[in-house]
């Protein structure tokens, strides 16, 4: 009789307090639940805004990227799908929490769309439509951004110390295929492509009476060392009596000497001055300012633009060196050195020494001054390009010298999803 | 004999073993009203800090750049423009504390509301808090120093920094001899949530 009832004890007593020992391991376990569950939905959130991070950056890349870029790992138990629809951009992240439910969370990037005030060329130390073919090779080196709407050709270990973009791509990956070039300040592929003015009407307009239906020989006096007195004299022919002495620094006048032919160009500019042409640009001579930028401070900045090329010219005062400064553009055409591959220019089988550039170069196909045989000059020059660093700043420009307008996609609105905790997964 | 041996070992034996659960139940109460009131306050904490951290997240989204987004920026007070659901116009949210006063029922004499209001709506109250508080952070990843007032260091602002705790409005009390000089006389569960850090993307731009 004792010993059922022994039993009976024992077993009801077992039952009661494995109850109470279950409940109680239950409370302490729970107790964590409520932070499990915000672990859970901070984890779902973090890969949403990882997905929208990841696009950006694609889309900073490469603007015409839509998507979608989908990401998946078993470690954290979760993944994300973005894609670009117009002007948004949307993560959507699903994240498998503890308790076995699927958590979804959503960021969803907006993008306006925004005119940017106008650029300079200048801005550029190097740009072209069209690289035509042409290698950055070992030895050559760009102080200042470089852009080309074309492909990069790149063979050695050029120097880029400003940033290159391109709309197009490099002919290799950098750090790959012989493209080993040192880029100082960064490089981006499919850049927004940069648009050519589609005529030089512009400058024709500001020349006003200064524009000459026929050629024109146009020679920079930088007159006394005194700052503010250079002129321009204007002929119709070289050695032709001046049509016009044009004063650079008084008012009235625009800074635009246009001729709707050939304009040849030489001397020491005084001032602030763009030379344009309706066709050809022929530099005949050394074009220095009076006070040389990389030296001291100067006021002198001339820009040379032209519908189609800018022409060193072959002629025997630049068979030994030639020196530009100028910010250089040429709209349908080339910078280019005349007969560049003739052996019979200049007094060493063709070689002309250097041009020695202080300024910029913006050409629509990459036009060509020398020619080479495994980087060493054989005929027409070789190169020292600097840039001119005071054109970095978009205000600072050669008078009316033409501008690009870009447009930038900044994000204008960011909407992160609330995180929805169910509070009914915990028993609260 | 036998029998009544029996019977004296076994009443014996029982009371015991029921003093033991009876003990045990009351230990087990004690333990459950504690861990039931800690989730309570997390319960609290995570719905609390659920509506904040998503409509702070979101702060100025749909505002122009014309327009400053912070609007008042204070250590228990905020006002700031944000487009919330429907979207399509500007809103006015504001954050605030309200006074100890409208909670002096509970036994808890620090806990108080939260306060949320849209432009001019009335405030609704979002939760009950014993700390809310919150700091500035410019992009220079420097803590604003009170007050901010001028609209040049308001738009400095892209970070902001939230502290959140809640406790149990219910006291467990002590034992008088146990409370040190400066302690409160009662025991609070109690539950800190603090975001550093929290990175506003629409102040960003």
């Amino acid at each position: 009789m004792v010993g059922k009832a022994s039993l009976i004890y024992v077993i009801g007593f077992a039952a009661i307090l494995g109850y109470l020992n279950y409940n109680l391991s239950h409370q302490v376990t729970s107790a964590s639940d409520a932070s499990v569950m915000y672990y859970d939905s901070e984890a779902a959130h973090s890969l949403a805004m990882a997905g929208a991070q990841m696009a950006l950056a694609k889309f900073l890349q490469d603007s015409t990227w839509n998507g979608p870029i989908s990401y998946a790992a078993s470690d954290p138990p979760g993944s994300y799908n973005v894609l670009r629809n117009g002007r948004t951009i949307r993560s959507i992240a699903s994240y498998a929490s503890s308790n076995g439910d699927m958590l979804r969370d959503t960021v969803e990037v907006y993008l306006g769309q925004r005119f940017n005030t106008e650029n300079s060329f200048s801005v550029f130390a190097w740009m072209t439509n069209n690289e035509n073919g042409v290698y950055w090779i070992t030895g050559d080196t760009i102080n200042g951004k470089m852009h080309s709407n074309g492909t990069l050709n790149i063979n050695g270990s050029p120097v880029f110390t400003g940033k290159v973009t391109t709309t197009a791509a490099f002919s290799s990956p950098p750090g790959k295929n012989g493209n080993n070039a040192i880029f100082l300040d960064g490089y981006a592929t499919k850049a927004e492509n940069i648009q050519f003015p589609s005529d030089l009407s512009d400058l024709i307009y500001y020349a006003g009476p200064y524009l000459y239906n026929n050629d024109i020989w146009v020679s920079m006096e930088a007159g006394t060392p005194a700052s503010g007195d250079g002129v321009a004299l204007v002929r119709t022919s070289p050695m032709g009596f001046p049509l016009d002495t044009v004063r650079i620094n008084v008012s009235g006048f625009n800074g635009v000497i246009a001729g709707r032919q050939n304009v040849h160009v030489q001397g020491t500019l005084d001032g602030l001055l763009t030379v344009t042409s309706q066709k050809d640009i022929y530099i005949d001579n050394n074009c220095v300012y009076e006070m040389d930028p990389r030296y001291t401070s100067s006021n002198d900045m001339l820009g040379l633009v032209a519908e189609n090329n800018v022409v060193v010219v072959d002629n025997p005062v630049n068979y030994n060196n030639v020196t530009i400064q100028a910010s250089i553009f040429a709209r349908r055409g080339s910078f280019l050195a005349q007969n560049h591959t003739s052996t019979s220019s200049g007094s060493n089988g063709g070689k002309r020494g250097y041009i020695f550039l202080v300024g910029s170069i913006v050409q629509n196909t990459r036009g060509p001054v020398g020619s080479f045989v495994n980087g060493i000059l054989q005929t027409g020059y070789s190169k020292s390009y600097t840039y001119d660093g005071r054109l970095a700043n978009n205000m600072t420009r050669p008078p009316h010298y033409p501008g690009f307008y870009s447009w930038t996609l900044p994000i204008t609105g960011w909407w992160e999803g609330y995180p929805r905790y169910d509070f009914s997964k915990i028993g609260l | 004999m036998a029998s009544f041996m029996d019977i004296l070992l076994s009443i014996i034996f029982g009371g015991a073993l029921l003093l033991i659960i009876l003990t045990a139940t009351t230990i087990i109460s004690e333990n459950a009203a504690t861990t039931y009131g800690d989730r309570l306050v997390q319960e609290s904490l995570l719905a609390i800090s659920q509506r904040v951290e998503g409509e702070f997240r979101n702060m100025g989204f749909g505002i122009p750049d014309t327009q400053r987004v912070v609007v008042l920026a204070e250590s228990t007070r905020v006002k700031f423009r944000i487009d919330l659901p429907p979207f399509g116009s500007v809103d006015t949210l504001t954050y605030f504390l309200g006074p100890t006063s409208e909670l002096s029922s509970t036994s808890n004499e620090e806990d108080r509301y939260l306060y949320r209001q849209i432009s001019g709506q009335t405030p609704e109250p979002v939760g009950v808090v014993t700390r809310f508080h919150l700091d500035y952070i410019n992009s220079e990843f420097e803590t604003i120093p009170f007050p901010i007032t001028s609209d040049s260091v308001q738009r400095t602002i892209q970070e902001v920094e939230i502290t959140l705790e809640v406790q149990n409005p219910e006291a467990q009390f002590r034992a008088v001899d146990s409370v040190a000089t400066g302690e409160r006389n009662a025991l609070y569960s109690s539950a800190l949530w603090k975001q550093t850090r929290l990175a506003i993307q629409n102040l960003d731009r």
